[in-house]
């Protein structure tokens, strides 16, 4: 640990001072960052371990001190609301018991029951000397419908806990001689004290369906051999551990060498991300100042212009765009007329990487001029003035008023555009998609422009290789996570805005 | 917030315990292996819900064909078809989807023949009816359809390779043989050769081929697997690389198969019989269609090679035997004589039936005896590993105006160092 010195000294220090002091200071706070982050995670199992004990705690005590019917709900779900006149409630809690056994019998206890083995070999399709077939354990369905079950039983776990608390309030309340909530009372209120919940009921319903369950299946399929040559119905697919992250990370000589494939992949999504986001940024907002400059007339002409590119579809002009660059394309037409030999801008590893971003410059300016427009004229006058007056040059204006404030202002913007350009499969898959090979790539399944996300893309659809994929999915989550903790704790947005001024 | 927590321990939890224990099976024992001697059911009668999978232009056709063969059979089944558009290329992938709500009868180009058969989505057929199938079709064609010994598709065409349409105002058909003419008179008219040969594996290996390369892959049929293979590109490639760089060298390819160009900036289109109708448009009398030219390295000629391909009709296993052989029927309904020149008339699709192949109208047909010609230096596309496609397009893209022999002979070495690692791909 370096001593820490007031603002005061810091500003008496020489630039290379500066920086040697806070280069110390950054590694001198690793070994803090991970003893804090141990302190938390350990603070957190035990908060986790205190929540259970007393809810533990809570379902022992009111076991022992309820009356019967509470005692009875730990059984029959809603016994107690029933029998204390709430009916409704009483009716609900039996109804989401019922359904849940229902569910249970008729598919939940097969799909959890096989979810251990995802199907032994003995339950797999069989085909019949007649070639008929008879279509065995299903490992997709097991896995999807194993995921549901468990999370039916969580939300029973919670229903039931639920049913529990009522009756221990309901008897309190009881005991307290006040009134029970009548099943009027509890209409009123969906419309009235929980309407929010009476709204954010289907939202969240949705959100479980259609993302929060393929995600947790996804994860699990990372953990599979589900693949090309385990598909199901005709073939099982199982539980291989870790299996499949040990392929992605172990060094193998020949064209299969996924821990290398990986590596040149991220390495060159870091690269394109890195560029995509900040040629834009810097790009889009010289554009926008030019276009904002006192003395530029048709200031609205020259926008419209601009926005024009955004009207057109993205996938379009992509497309568009591809062909223009051809070798036969618009571009290289115009190049033969004058005289020159053609470009190979799709055919060249680099001379296609720099396309891309160059064409995703492009793309991406009108849409950082539209955003820094209205930001760099909120930017006040006066401080622009008053380095005029005190002489600063315009790069001085820029490096010392402007670009902070740009910086403040868009600085959550500039992150999520990195995460959205790591993740960024339209423009790479319209454009090159992926290509062009290059012999000195470590895998020939993947092109010179490849991202993990097109990576990903191919290995699922071409090769039909899921748990590979569901493991770079996972992956891609991981790198964009860690990533995007540390800009986000970088940035000047984070801290409040009277130290930033 | 807590309860999100607690919601989310659980389920790692439960993941890590259900992943850490690691059942490994012989997923591959088959206990009934299926009979091919027995013959076709007849006592089949009944009522059958059919779903078919075939190209849209030859929808309504195939609507008509399962028609006919109702009638044929005089009421013995009532059969509900229902006729999907789904294209040859798309239909292994959908079907690998999901098996079990694909279409019962489906058409497909063959490259998808061995990932649709590990995935168990086609049925083997019977032995009677393989004899015939195997004596009235192209003796290509029925090596496409057999997988690890067993015929287990129907062959509808014999038109999925590619040769040469040119430009009768540019080329004359003694400039069309030799591919340095070809570049030279390109060259001269500014008119460019449309031609994937360093984009796509299926046209780069057309090179490798004529100069002797071949990649043949052993296959367990039981699992799939690849497991081993032999394979001669490091040994014979670099004649087809010095050609493939004096066809860089000219810039004239574009990575295309596009007939649609030729006359506007193309004069040469290395493409198949898919595209003829925007070719015969295009360029309308000044169409012709050619076997591949030849290529001259060091004083040697070799005659361009060519993958020739098959489009087949497979059929999904069924649970109910009964369902199963009236497909099978069906299929090879839709497969015969008749059908096949029904397709040829309506869409031009090239017979892979050896009588109706033979038919005036198919022989007249310039662009099926553009292939016709090819076909002695055409060669079966043999079961291989998805990425050895990739592996040889690679190869050929990385092919510079300014290589040296000594790059060649790196690019081979790569190539084939990556063949090892492709056999569990």
């Amino acid at each position: 640990m370096i001593a820490e010195i007031t603002g005061l000294d810091y500003l008496k220090l020489k630039k290379g001072q500066r920086f040697a002091y806070k280069f110390k200071r950054f590694f001198s706070l690793i070994p803090t960052f991970f003893k804090n982050l141990g302190i938390k995670i350990g603070l957190f199992f035990k908060n986790l371990g205190l929540g259970i004990y007393h809810w533990f705690k809570d379902l022992v005590l009111t076991f022992i001190h309820g009356d019967w019917k509470t005692k009875v709900s730990y059984i029959i779900m809603g016994f107690g609301s029933i029998a204390r006149g709430q009916i409704l409630r009483g009716i609900l809690f039996l109804g989401f018991e019922i359904l849940f056994i229902v569910y249970m019998i008729m598919w939940g206890g097969y799909h959890l029951g096989k979810l251990g083995s995802l199907g032994m070999y003995y339950e797999a399709t069989i085909t019949n000397p007649d070639g008929s077939v008879v279509y065995g354990v299903n490992s997709f369905n097991v896995l999807l419908y194993g995921v549901l079950t468990i999370f039916f039983i969580i939300a029973l776990i919670y229903t039931w806990n639920l049913n529990i608390k009522q009756n221990r309030i309901n008897e309190q309340i009881i005991a307290d001689e006040k009134r029970l909530a009548t099943a009027k009372d509890d209409l009123r209120a969906v419309v009235d004290k929980d309407f929010h919940k009476t709204l954010l009921a289907l939202p969240s319903i949705g959100i479980f369906i259609f993302t929060l369950l393929p995600i947790f299946f996804m994860i699990l399929v990372a953990f599979t051999s589900y693949d090309k040559n385990h598909m199901p119905p005709m073939n099982l697919f199982g539980w291989v551990g870790f299996d499949n992250f040990s392929q992605l990370f172990t060094w193998s000589a020949g064209g299969n060498n996924f821990a290398m494939t990986f590596g040149q992949i991220l390495l060159w999504t870091i690269v394109w991300a890195f560029f995509a986001t900040f040629t834009n940024y810097f790009l889009g907002m010289m554009v926008a100042m030019l276009i904002n400059k006192k003395g530029i007339k048709f200031k609205k002409l020259w926008r419209t212009i601009l926005v024009l590119s955004i009207a057109i579809p993205q996938f379009i002009s992509l497309l568009y765009i591809r062909e223009m660059f051809q070798t036969d394309g618009i571009i290289n037409n115009f190049i033969a007329s004058l005289g020159g030999k053609p470009i190979d801008f799709w055919g060249d590893p680099w001379l296609a990487r720099i396309t891309v971003i160059v064409i995703n410059i492009w793309i991406g300016i009108p849409y950082l001029m539209l955003v820094t427009t209205g930001i760099l004229m909120n930017i006040p006058a006066d401080l622009y003035e008053s380095a005029n007056i005190d002489g600063a040059s315009p790069w001085q204006q820029y490096s010392k008023i402007t670009l902070p404030y740009m910086l403040f202002v868009t600085g959550p913007y500039l992150l999520t555009s990195f995460t959205g350009n790591m993740n960024n499969f339209n423009v790479i898959y319209l454009l090159t998609g992926g290509g062009p090979k290059d012999i000195n790539m470590a895998s020939s399944a993947n092109g010179s422009t490849d991202l993990l996300i097109t990576w990903l893309f191919n290995l699922a659809v071409s090769n039909s290789d899921y748990k590979l994929a569901a493991v770079i999915g996972i992956m891609v989550f991981i790198v964009v996570a860690i990533l995007s903790l540390i800009v986000y704790n970088l940035i000047p947005s984070t801290r409040n805005e009277e130290e930033f001024q | 917030m807590k309860h999100k927590k607690l919601l989310f321990v659980l389920l790692t939890l439960s993941s890590l315990t259900l992943s850490g224990c690691t059942f490994k099976f012989d997923y591959n024992v088959d206990p009934y292996p299926f009979d091919d001697t027995l013959p076709d059911e007849d006592d089949d009668e009944g009522e059958y819900n059919i779903k078919v999978w075939c190209d849209k232009s030859i929808l309504t056709l195939t609507q008509t064909q399962i028609a006919a063969f109702e009638s044929l059979n005089g009421g013995k089944y009532k059969l509900t078809v229902n006729v999907e558009p789904e294209s040859e290329g798309d239909a292994a992938s959908d079907m690998l989807q999901d098996v079990q709500s694909g279409a019962d009868i489906f058409c497909f180009a063959q490259d998808q023949l061995s990932r649709l058969k590990i995935a168990g989505a086609l049925m083997d057929i019977t032995s009677t009816m393989a004899d015939s199938v195997k004596s009235d079709n192209m003796k290509g064609a029925v090596n496409a359809a057999t997988y690890g010994g067993n015929l287990c598709a129907f062959p509808m065409t014999s038109d999925n390779g590619y040769f040469m349409y040119y430009d009768k105002s540019v080329l004359n058909e003694s400039d069309i043989l030799n591919m340095d003419t070809i570049i030279a008179k390109c060259k001269a008219a500014g008119k460019r050769i449309n031609y994937k040969v360093f984009a796509d594996g299926f046209y780069a290996a057309s090179y490798f081929m004529a100069t002797g390369c071949y990649s043949k892959w052993s296959i367990d049929p039981a699992t799939g697997n690849f497991t081993g293979y032999e394979d001669t590109y490091k040994a014979n490639g670099m004649p087809a690389m010095k050609a493939l760089q004096k066809l860089k060298a000219s810039d004239l390819v574009s990575p295309n198969d596009q007939t649609n160009k030729l006359g506007d900036t193309a004069a040469v289109a290395i493409s198949g019989i898919w595209n003829y109708a925007a070719a015969k448009q295009a360029l309308g009398e000044n169409l012709g269609c050619a076997p591949m030219p030849s290529f001259i390295v060091d004083g040697q000629s070799y005659h361009i090679s060519s993958y020739s391909g098959f489009k087949l009709i497979g059929v999904k296993p069924q649970t109910d035997s009964k369902k199963a052989s009236v497909c099978r029927k069906i299929a090879r309904y839709l497969t015969n004589q008749q059908c096949q020149t029904e397709r040829f008339n309506e869409a031009g699709w090239g017979p892979s039936n050896i009588a109706a192949s033979k038919e005036q109208a198919v022989l007249d047909q310039p662009g099926l005896a553009a292939l016709a010609a090819q076909a002695e230096f055409a060669n079966e596309q043999n079961m291989c590993p998805g990425s050895w496609w990739s592996n040889v397009a690679t190869l050929s893209s990385s092919v510079k105006a300014d290589s040296t022999e000594a790059d060649f002979k790196n690019f081979l070495e790569i190539y084939d160092s990556n063949l090892e690692g492709l056999k569990d791909d």
